[in-house]
């Protein structure tokens, strides 16, 4: 649950992040707005993690916080590219 | 070209990430599959189903400990596996070169249980661990690829340096083929840095004494001082194992006995592998004559459990099964992100060329380690459950059969790819993987069935869900090819 | 120009030349490296406060790749500031033998 937990959090600010990238924005037709929310995404989900996975003991809180960074990383990344595919197809 | 940094790194990642590539997706895929070799070995023995999970008894340690001092006194090494939460049975073991392999011995009495002779997972963790070559030259090429892989981490890192937080999630695959893969390479690169870093830096801490021979004496002599078995102890009986036990456990803690070696005259119990993050073998050795005990041997805190830190970190015999998914997807990845490294290189190199000797070579290994080893990994499952269970030498013949269809997919490659014809070749690879994954569980169905299919479900489930995830995705991947055509 | 297994014309002999300088800087700063960890290990084996050895170890292993991409990464086409770097670190140790 807590993996889950984490897993979750780290895919937001993930996809938080890559909304606020130019490159990203312009694949997915997206415009300017919403930007303080992705912003405080980015920051503080990372943290909300961090705080999950820290009830975990400690070699394995750190573990499942860097490991739901990547995996959380490549749902978000795959969710973005599903988008820009699907908006792709659909101009 | 300039002469400068960048195009310099990039030389450095290229070559080095090609060459040592090749060994790492090998190693990578090998590992990632380690991860759960327990679980595989026990999918390799469906005779094992049937057993309801119970608890180890003292009648069963005490005659299994009979059948060990017996097996050592006609001069075999052998020593016994307690039973875990990942494996609930007993295990008489021995080395035969690759693997840990010997009888399964009921928990409630100690008894056989027929199953058959397999090295199950562990082919996977000598493949990982030494690409079943053996302790020197296999540990000492794994060791090189591990620094190979640190050394294109880092000269990738500078290469993408200033797109690496921008360009975090920017994976486009409606682009030209080329982009699309250097996309999901680096996406998947920059996502598992730290995974693919801390596994190749443990790995290479791991076996640093294969690359500095001079300095360390490295697990062979650790193995040899450890062996010492096999002489006979003139004449009297050995004290019951159980009564041995309860004092150890009262030492290591309820539960967290690993396994037990004999040596001459002693009868050692280590701490499992699981018990703790630092994998240390801390050990208690008593008496084999009258089990009182002679001593106990912990590893210290602070740096001496440094190595056994960076073996906990690896190996995570300790995680949780959240922890070794994690691991598991990661090793995924890191070894599709290689592969995906691999066929860049050759895209690179493919463009304005007609073909030659070399190119062909390196087409046709980069598609032996890519699709090669998943379609043999999956014909050594297939291999197990339709080799007769009774077979003599059975465990070698799966072997064999698992290298035979490896040769037989670089056969394969190679005759695709010195005639121009690659992307049949990578087709028709993806489709036998698709073929051997899609039909697994069907296969595993039906050959259980004499066995106890409710019995342990969530094991046969997990290694059937995988195979047939890896079939699906690999006919999505062929089929994807037949439309970029 | 692109870095190809197969090259044609000037492009070949200009690249292949650049391949040729790069790989002999490569194989130089490994075997370089090689020899500064071992001269390392060495030292720190025999010296008298030693450090525990799988802690050098983790150093070495952190180290060797870094000092290869250094190596490879300095400036120059000669192999002098490697073979200084060999020399400086490698050399004095066989005496603790």
């Amino acid at each position: 649950m807590i993996v889950l937990a984490s897993l979750v959090c780290w895919g937001l600010a993930l996809l938080g992040h890559g909304l606020l990238q130019p490159k990203i924005r312009r694949l997915l037709h997206v415009g300017d707005g919403r930007r303080g929310m992705l912003r405080v995404m980015r920051l503080g989900l990372p943290l909300v993690a961090l705080a999950v996975s820290a009830r975990l003991d400690m070699p394995l809180a750190i573990l499942v916080w860097v490991g739901t960074f990547s995996v959380g990383g490549l749902l978000a990344g795959g969710a973005l590219a599903a988008v820009a595919v699907y908006r792709r197809g659909g101009c | 070209m300039r002469d400068v940094l960048r195009t310099r790194m990039g030389w450095l990642h290229a070559w080095v990430g090609f060459v040592g590539g090749l060994v790492l997706v090998v190693a990578f895929t090998g590992g990632t599959l380690a991860l759960f070799d327990t679980e595989i070995t026990r999918w390799m023995q469906p005779e094992l189903a049937a057993l309801p999970a119970a608890a180890m008894t003292g009648q069963a340690l005490d005659h299994a400990g009979a059948q060990v001092w017996a097996l050592r006194e006609k001069g075999q090494i052998v020593f016994l596996n307690l039973p875990s939460a990942r494996d609930p049975v007993l295990r008489i073991l021995h080395y035969d070169g690759h693997a840990f392999v010997g009888p399964v011995l009921d928990p409630r009495d100690g008894v056989e249980v027929k199953s058959r002779a397999t090295e199950g997972g562990q082919l996977f963790f000598d493949l990982h661990q030494s690409l079943y070559r053996g302790p020197v030259w296999g540990n000492l090429m794994t060791e090189a690829a591990g620094i190979g892989l640190i050394v294109a981490v880092i000269s990738g890192v500078i290469i993408h340096w200033r797109n690496l937080v921008p360009d975090l999630l920017l994976f486009r695959p409606f682009a030209a083929p080329g982009r699309a893969w250097l996309d999901a390479h680096i996406m998947a690169g920059v996502l598992l840095l730290p995974f693919v870093t801390m596994m190749a830096y443990t790995g290479a801490v791991i076996h640093a004494p294969r690359l500095f021979p001079m300095i360390g004496a490295g697990h062979a002599a650790k193995a040899a001082s450890r062996a010492g078995g096999g002489e006979r102890r003139d004449g009297g009986a050995y004290a019951p194992l159980a009564p041995i036990f309860a004092q150890a456990e009262e030492i290591f803690g309820r539960g967290r006995i690993g396994f037990v070696m004999f040596g001459s005259g002693t009868v050692s119990f280590y701490r499992a592998d699981a018990a703790d993050f630092a994998m240390t073998r801390d050990h208690a050795d008593f008496s084999a004559v009258d089990g009182k005990l002679v001593g106990v041997t912990r590893v210290g805190h602070g740096m001496r459990r440094l190595d056994g830190a960076m073996r906990g970190l690896h190996f995570i015999r300790w995680g949780t099964p959240g922890l070794r998914w994690l691991y598991f997807v990661g090793g995924v990845v890191g070894s599709m992100m290689m592969s995906a490294g691999l066929v860049l290189f050759l895209m690179k190199h493919r463009r304005g060329q007609g073909g030659g000797v070399m190119l062909g070579l390196a087409e046709t290994l980069a598609l032996a380690v890519t699709l090669g080893l998943p379609l043999a990994a999956l014909g050594f499952l297939w291999g197990n459950r339709l080799l007769p269970a009774d077979l003599a030498h059975r465990a070698e013949l799966e072997t064999r059969i698992f290298f035979l269809l490896w040769l037989g997919a670089l056969v394969h490659a190679a005759l695709r790819c010195f005639r121009g014809a690659v992307r049949h070749g990578w087709r028709e690879q993806a489709c036998g993987i698709a073929v051997l994954g899609c039909a697994l569980p069907f296969l595993d169905i039906v050959s259980r069935s004499g066995t106890g299919v409710r019995l342990h479900w969530d094991l046969y489930l997990g290694v059937d869900a995988c195979a047939l995830g890896f079939g699906l995705l690999a006919l999505w991947g062929q089929r994807m090819m037949v439309r970029a055509r | 120009m692109r870095m190809t297994l197969k090259f044609t014309g000037k492009a070949r002999s200009a690249t292949g030349g650049l391949w040729k300088r790069w790989l002999g800087r490569f194989v130089v700063g490994v075997g370089c490296a090689y020899l500064c960890a071992v001269g390392f290990l060495f030292f720190m084996s025999g010296s008298s406060g030693r450090l525990d050895a799988s802690l050098a170890q983790s150093i070495v292993v952190g180290g060797l790749p870094l000092l290869i991409v250094a190596l490879f990464a300095l400036p120059g086409r000669g192999t002098g500031p490697s073979v200084l770097a060999m020399l400086a670190v490698a050399l004095p140790h066989p005496t603790l033998f």
